[in-house]
């Protein structure tokens, strides 16, 4: 089994968005998610994603992937997308879509799977390696965390973008709420031969005693670990139990390794 | 211990029958299950076929009803695996793109539906194990139409890493008004039964169903071994989101690393179960990709979908015709390619049009395409070891 | 100024979410597909939607979508040859 970090994150949430380098609040309530909030390279088309896809794309970019040369590909980059509602935004939207004059929309129609999320992403960023759309209810984001340091200790692939992300918007539900946070997962060794500096190191253990405190918005707690250096020495860490349909006793600890002497906090 | 994991039971519910040996035997005959429309209005849509169940199967309505419905099939079955299914540290993992996506029409249309929260793939899977009785690791895959491979692949991880001692694995997709208007308005359907690889092909037709499979790390005496899961590969075309990739270069990739991690080489597999939907660009893609490794003409093995009689029945698609292959593998015979006269690829490919005994047909390689550009390849193997 | 084109061309950044763009952006004689707004398949099949939606014309083959859609101007041209003679106005 292979040893696993973290080398990046990003977020797109009710606060702001960022990465480990910055973090940058809303100015007002959230607003529409607009292209160049996010990066100065064109995409033109951002305004075509549905609101899932926006949020998945955004946390995605904020990763700072290393740009990619025309007609290269990343097979070793694994693509995961936990998503508890998945589509429901865009699947109602598409519905009442069929009832409305002209018929139903079929761009709607590209958009009612999660799984378009994964197409957007390896489009943007070349990823030709597997990928897969995990649900597990509330716990999904957690789930794809956990499997994509699976598949790369388990050695199938040298990284893996973990994203977990969620959208619903007012026409769809009385609480409309909207967050992604994407985290890159890799092999340590391949990452020291890269000379780059890892934000944490994750590791796996069997949970103590079976009582396990499961963190609120867990993905949240992670990201703002890793984006302000835990705010304390490194070291800081993060106890991350198995998603509970898994039905496993394990434990997922997050070590910082991204202290700040400062001590600024996120 | 070995890692390759073993299929131990199997079930399915399709248009053309319930339980395997009905569909096969359906099949054998050459009916096509792609019929005239019954449960929805004709003159609506882009066509007026479509592969629905079967009167046999009026009593699972829904997709709960049909996942549940499979999966209690599959623990009656007799093999001793099934038995022991009950008893063992069982886990789920559902294959679906929509779910119970009548409560989601509801949820759209009706504001304050009382809905069951089913429309969610992982509440179905969460509902249909907890129907099952299964104590194990339960998740859901949503993959489009690469779904049921994947979810596949995800049992056998979950296996490996001892996170249980026997997986079910359930895929299950339902039609409705939405997946009629949604594929009529991405003009991707064929007025009639669809022709895959065929040089007239116009589209898919659409079907639906359910298939379970029960897979194990380590099999025992009692357990009749279907087959085994020998290798897999996954990979994503990063080119469009519904249009497949021209060149098929994700697809190639996918078998690639299917075939290496089988540590088997293009000449050892006996035969291909295609995606062949029938779409003027899916079946060219498709030709590209598997001429690419299998390099054509006579060296080929044959190739054949089954969409053109279960119609393509979306994120069940990759568990119905993995059981319909073990069967294949069972009887030795390649099924005809239902829908094909004249084959019109722009490679050579070795598609038949009448059903094709085989002295020998322990291999088998099942490739799935799905919206996203996700391509997946599956290696089973009949040989015990 | 041909206002069926700058009616057009606030349908279409609308109907595609071309959100970037402003009408002024859309040059009314460049082909829509292909380079500049880099549209697609999907995109084809959405101004189809459009077209019933706003002038009632139901485009149901391929060939005459793929002329009609070439340029801002063969669509205004397109929608005044088939629109229906009385009532919508421009």
């Amino acid at each position: 089994m292979r040893r696993t970090v973290i080398t990046a994150c990003g977020c797109v949430d009710e606060g702001g968005f960022g990465n480990a380098r910055s973090w940058t609040p809303w100015p007002g309530g959230v607003p529409r998610l607009r292209w160049r909030t996010f990066s100065d390279q064109p995409f033109d088309r951002f305004g075509r994603l549905d609101l899932l896809c926006k949020y998945a794309v955004a946390a995605v970019e904020m990763l700072e992937l290393p740009p990619f040369t025309e007609g290269e590909s990343r097979p070793d980059l694994a693509l995961l997308l936990g998503s508890d509602n998945g589509s429901l935004d865009t699947d109602v939207k598409f519905v009442r879509s069929i009832h409305e004059p002209g018929g139903a929309s079929p761009t709607l129609f590209s958009y009612t799977l999660p799984s378009t999320a994964l197409g957007e992403i390896a489009i943007r960023h070349h990823i030709t390696g597997p990928s897969a759309c995990v649900m597990a209810g509330p716990e999904s984001g957690p789930l794809a965390l956990w499997e994509g340091m699976a598949w790369v200790a388990e050695g199938d692939v040298g990284g893996c973008i973990c994203v977990g992300c969620d959208a619903v918007s007012a026409s769809v539900a009385d609480a409309p709420s909207a967050h992604a946070y994407a985290f890159l997962v890799a092999d340590e060794a391949a990452v020291a031969t890269q000379g780059n500096a890892p934000l944490a190191r994750l590791a796996l253990s069997p949970a103590p005693d079976g009582k396990i405190d499961r963190p609120q918005r867990p993905l949240r707690q992670l990201f703002r670990l890793l984006a302000s250096g835990g705010g304390k020495a490194p070291g800081a860490a993060l106890y991350l139990p198995a998603p509970a349909t898994l039905n496993v006793l394990q434990v997922m600890t997050v070590s910082n390794l991204n202290g700040r002497s400062d001590g600024r906090a996120g | 211990m070995s890692r390759r994991c073993a299929i131990v039971g199997m079930d399915i519910i399709a248009a053309l029958g319930v339980g395997a040996e009905a569909v096969w035997s359906e099949m054998m005959r050459k009916s096509c299950g792609i019929r005239p429309l019954m449960r929805f209005p004709r003159g609506k849509y882009a066509t007026d076929f479509a592969a629905e169940l079967p009167p046999e199967a009026e009593g699972m309505s829904g997709a709960y009803a049909l996942a549940a419905g499979v999966g209690r099939r599959l623990l009656d079955g007799s093999a001793g695996g099934a038995a022991r299914a009950r008893t063992a540290r069982t886990g789920l993992v559902l294959a679906t793109t929509k779910a119970e996506i009548g409560e989601i029409e509801r949820l759209a249309l009706e504001p304050g539906a009382e809905v069951t929260g089913r429309h969610n793939p992982y509440v179905l899977a969460r509902d249909v194990a907890k129907d099952l009785g299964f104590s194990g690791p339960v998740m859901a895959v949503s993959n489009a139409c690469a779904s049921g491979l994947i979810a596949i692949v995800q049992a056998v991880r979950l296996l490996r890493r001892g996170a249980a001692e026997m997986m079910v694995v359930i895929g299950v997709d339902v039609l409705a008004d939405f997946i009629l208007a949604g594929f009529s308005a991405l003009n991707a359907l064929s007025p009639r039964p669809c022709r895959p690889y065929d040089a007239g092909r116009d589209g898919l037709s659409l079907g639906e169903g359910a298939a379970a499979l029960l897979i194990t790390l380590a099999p025992r005496q009692e357990d009749v071994v279907l087959g085994v899961v020998a290798g897999w590969g996954i990979a994503n075309d990063a080119c469009h989101i519904t249009a497949p990739s021209r060149t098929g270069d994700g697809l190639r990739a996918a078998v690639t690393r299917a075939l290496a991690a089988a540590n088997l080489s293009p000449g050892d597999i006996h035969c291909i179960n295609g995606h062949g939907t029938a779409t003027l660009y899916n079946d060219a893609m498709e030709a590209k990709a598997l001429h690419g490794v299998f390099g054509g003409g006579e060296r080929m093995p044959p190739l054949s979908s089954l969409k053109g009689y279960l119609g393509h029945t979306l994120g069940a698609a990759g568990v119905i015709e993995t059981v319909l292959c073990l069967v294949a593998m069972r009887e030795r015979t390649v099924p005809a390619c239902l829908g094909l006269e004249r084959l019109g690829v722009e490679r050579p490919l070795n598609v038949p049009r009448e059903h094709l005994p085989l002295q020998r047909l322990t291999r088998v390689l099942s490739v799935k395409c799905g919206f996203g550009g996700i391509n997946a390849a599956l290696v089973l193997d009949g040989e015990a070891e | 100024m041909d206002e069926l084109v700058e009616t057009l061309k606030k349908q279409i950044i609308e109907a595609l979410s071309l959100e970037e763009s402003t009408p002024d952006d859309i040059d009314p004689a460049a082909a829509l597909f292909g380079a500049g707004l880099g549209l697609d398949s999907i995109d084809a099949l959405e101004l189809v939607v459009m077209v019933e939606k706003h002038y009632g014309i139901r485009i149901t083959e391929l060939e005459v979508g793929r002329q009609a859609f070439s340029s801002v101007n063969t669509l205004a041209d397109f929608i005044r040859k088939n629109r229906e003679p009385c009532g919508e106005s421009e």
